[in-house]
């Protein structure tokens, strides 16, 4: 049969149920026997007892036979006497059948002999009577028959005695061997129990331990730890579970196994792609802690991954600006602006061998939305920059020849119109002023693309100062107030008080609030409806200017690419006149050279609002 | 008569700006190079001078110091005329002693204002 758990309690169970019957059944067989003896014992003294009795009624019976006999010489007395001779012999042998105390045969010896020397008596007491007559019978019967009857119940009383008394002892000694019996049996009960109960708990001890040495394992593979083993043997439940625990845990490892190759697999293969792209990848944790350098950034800085994982950027690249940047990007929300994108230029290298890298950082965000980082691009811009260079070379030179010709184009036509040389007729004269316009609008593109190619070049610099956000604005805004007002519009500044200085290039910031503006005004409705709000706000640390207008708004299309150079909305097919289509290319410089940003939100029918942002002063 | 002179390589704006002053009223004299300019000055002693900045010989920076050095020619106005007109150039021109600076190109109008800015009549 197979060794099942069941079966096991069953026979702990069952032994339990053997050891309280043995017990029983000692108890029941003690008590048995016990009883047995001393009834067996008392029932022969007993039978002595009845013995001597009726020896002794007899006997009594025999005198009183005699002395009837003596007195009436009675055929019945006689008779009478021969019958209680019988009972008596009769009761004697008995007696003799049943000796069972010492002493006892001596005693019935004695009896039987002066029982026959009575029982002679009585012939010769028959004798005497009929040969000496009454008197002498009496006297014989008084001298020679009653003391022999005297002596002979003395006999038989002692007989009685000695019998009782046995009994007695008999009594008492079968009532001290129930008591050990007694004894006996609670003491066997008590060891059998106590041993029962210790052969239980031995076994129950023995299937249930191997339970808990499974617990202890399971949890363990609960920690992670799959090298866990059973060494339990056995046909039971218990070896089956063991069994089955252990082929468990050889599917756990090996399947642990392989989700661990699967990973290094994935993870390799995403450091392969990371290593082949060829921008700089960097890696920060939310504690600006370095998770992981590519081998284009390992070559920019010349950092080893290896050396500077877990270390703050700080400490890898000493560079404040990027910082900065990164920082940027995990304290604000802009990196959900898809459209963002905030760069810092900077320059490595030797001098013999200058690389130029534009850098940006965006935020790293989980499933939940929760930012857990930043990833940092350094993208390698050095031949960009080299083209750049030359281009701006090329544009400042081109913008130098197209000035010497403009500047007779414009005198010449200047004077045309002026009619000092000669008067013009209508005709005439409108094609001069075209041609005027036209110079004029070629001199401001001229130079705006200086200032624009300057700019990007970076050959401008900043010329950083603290100043009222209230003085920009009203230098920039007010020189539009007469125009706006000569069509009925409204020009409104909306700022708080109490905002305090904004480091910027005065003239610069000056010029794009002038610029935004100005294109506000060139497409606000004349009728009268009109209006522009300029406004600021303060975020943290830094302004957020607004300029808003009730324009035709901008198309959606074009709302990434106005920043672009020569990008103009063109309303029926025409450019507005006095724009060279650079003024937000050269707003946006500006502005991305404050560390600020520059957008627009707009909606055709509705108007546009142009955001920028620029640092609070320290 | 004021007199005007006009430092200036470029044939078509020394034509213009010739005809315009001279319709206006003044004497003008012209210089092609820089060398010429200086002793052209030294010896006429113009009530103000266009000046050019990239010149033959000698640069309208160069022309600029040497008449404001000469104590004969130091209290002529000198007005630079030029298309290289970006921030550090303005600078240079005013360093070098310029009293103003025009940027190419340039209206009668500003001509009229610069003059009359430095020209009591």
């Amino acid at each position: 049969m197979k060794k099942t758990l069941k079966t096991k309690l069953i026979a702990i169970f069952i032994l339990l149920l053997v050891i309280f019957v043995i017990n029983s059944v000692w108890a029941v067989m003690n008590f048995n026997s016990l009883t047995d003896s001393i009834e067996g014992i008392m029932e022969d003294n007993y039978q002595s007892v009845v013995s001597v009795q009726n020896m002794i009624n007899a006997i009594e019976r025999q005198d009183s036979a005699q002395l009837s006999f003596i007195f009436t010489q009675n055929e019945n007395a006689s008779n009478s006497f021969q019958n209680n001779q019988t009972e008596f012999i009769k009761a004697l042998t008995r007696a003799e059948d049943n000796i069972t105390e010492p002493g006892e045969d001596k005693l019935l010896e004695n009896l039987s002999y002066n029982y026959s020397q009575y029982t002679n008596m009585y012939q010769k007491l028959v004798e005497v009577q009929s040969l000496e007559g009454n008197i002498a019978a009496h006297e014989f019967y008084y001298n020679e028959i009653f003391p022999l009857f005297e002596i002979l119940k003395e006999e038989l009383r002692d007989l009685q005695i000695l019998n009782q008394e046995a009994m007695l002892t008999l009594r008492n000694k079968a009532g001290q061997t129930a008591m050990t019996a007694s004894y006996r049996t609670v003491l066997m009960a008590v060891l059998t129990v106590l041993g029962g109960l210790f052969i239980s708990i031995y076994l129950i001890n023995k299937t249930i331990t191997p339970v808990y040495g499974l617990v202890d394992k399971i949890r363990k593979i609960s920690e992670g730890d799959y090298s866990q083993q059973l060494d339990i043997s056995g046909n039971d439940e218990i070896g089956t579970l063991a069994k089955e625990f252990n082929h468990m845990t050889e599917q756990l490892k090996a399947y642990d196994k392989l989700n661990v190759q699967k990973l290094m697999d994935e993870k390799q293969k995403a450091e392969a792609i990371v290593n082949s792209i060829s921008d700089g990848i960097i890696v920060t944790d939310k504690d600006k802690k370095i998770n992981l350098i590519n081998k284009a950034a390992e070559r920019a800085f010349n950092i080893r991954q290896s050396e500077n994982i877990g270390k703050h950027f700080l400490e890898v690249i000493r560079n404040e600006d990027v910082f900065n940047l990164i920082e940027t990007a995990s304290k604000t929300d802009l990196d959900r602006d898809l459209a963002y994108r905030d760069y810092v230029d900077i320059t490595l290298g030797d001098k013999d061998n200058q690389k130029h890298f534009r850098v940006e950082a965006r935020t790293i965000r989980g499933a939940d939305d929760e930012k857990l980082g930043e990833v940092t691009l350094v993208q390698d811009i050095t031949k960009l920059k080299e083209v750049d260079q030359l281009k701006s070379q090329f544009v400042s030179t081109a913008a130098h020849e197209f000035r010497t010709p403009l500047t007779s184009i414009s005198m010449g036509a200047g004077l045309l119109l002026e009619q000092q040389i000669g008067p013009l007729n209508e005709d005439q004269n409108e094609l001069v002023a075209a041609i005027k316009e036209d110079e004029e609008r070629l001199t401001a593109l001229v130079s705006d693309l200086l200032d624009l190619s300057r700019m990007e070049s970076g050959k401008i610099e900043m010329d950083y100062e603290e100043y009222e956000i209230t003085e920009i604005l009203n230098h920039g805004v007010n020189p539009f107030k007469p125009q706006v007002e000569k069509i009925g519009g409204e020009l409104i500044i909306d700022i708080p008080n109490d905002l305090p200085k904004v480091r910027a290039d005065f003239n610069k910031i000056s010029w794009v609030v002038s610029n935004i503006v100005g294109n506000a005004v060139r497409y606000i409705p004349e009728d009268g409806n009109g209006k522009i709000e300029v406004a600021v706000k303060q975020s943290a640390n830094q302004f957020l200017f607004s300029i808003k207008d009730n324009g035709k708004g901008i198309p959606e299309e074009y709302q990434d690419r106005i920043f672009e150079k020569f990008v103009q909305l063109k309303s029926d097919g025409v450019a507005k006149s006095g724009s060279s289509g650079l003024g937000l290319a050269i707003s946006k410089e500006i502005v991305n050279a404050h560390g600020g940003r520059i957008w627009v939100r707009s909606k055709v029918g509705e108007g546009s609002t142009f955001y920028f942002t620029l640092k609070v002063a320290r | 008569m004021s007199k005007i002179l006009i430092v200036e390589d470029e044939e078509h704006i020394i034509k213009v700006l010739d005809m315009f002053l001279k319709r206006e009223g003044y004497e003008v004299l012209i210089a092609k190079d820089g060398a010429s300019a200086v002793s052209l000055a030294q010896e006429e002693l113009p009530d103000i001078v266009f000046l050019d900045i990239v010149l033959p010989k000698l640069s309208g920076y160069l022309v600029c110091q040497a008449l404001k050095e000469d104590a004969n020619t130091s209290q002529i106005p000198i007005i630079f005329v030029s298309a290289k007109a970006q921030d550090e150039d303005i600078k240079k021109g005013y360093d070098v002693g310029g009293d103003d600076f025009l940027v190419k190109p340039f209206t009668p109008n500003q001509i009229r204002a610069v003059i009359k800015k430095f020209i009591k009549e």
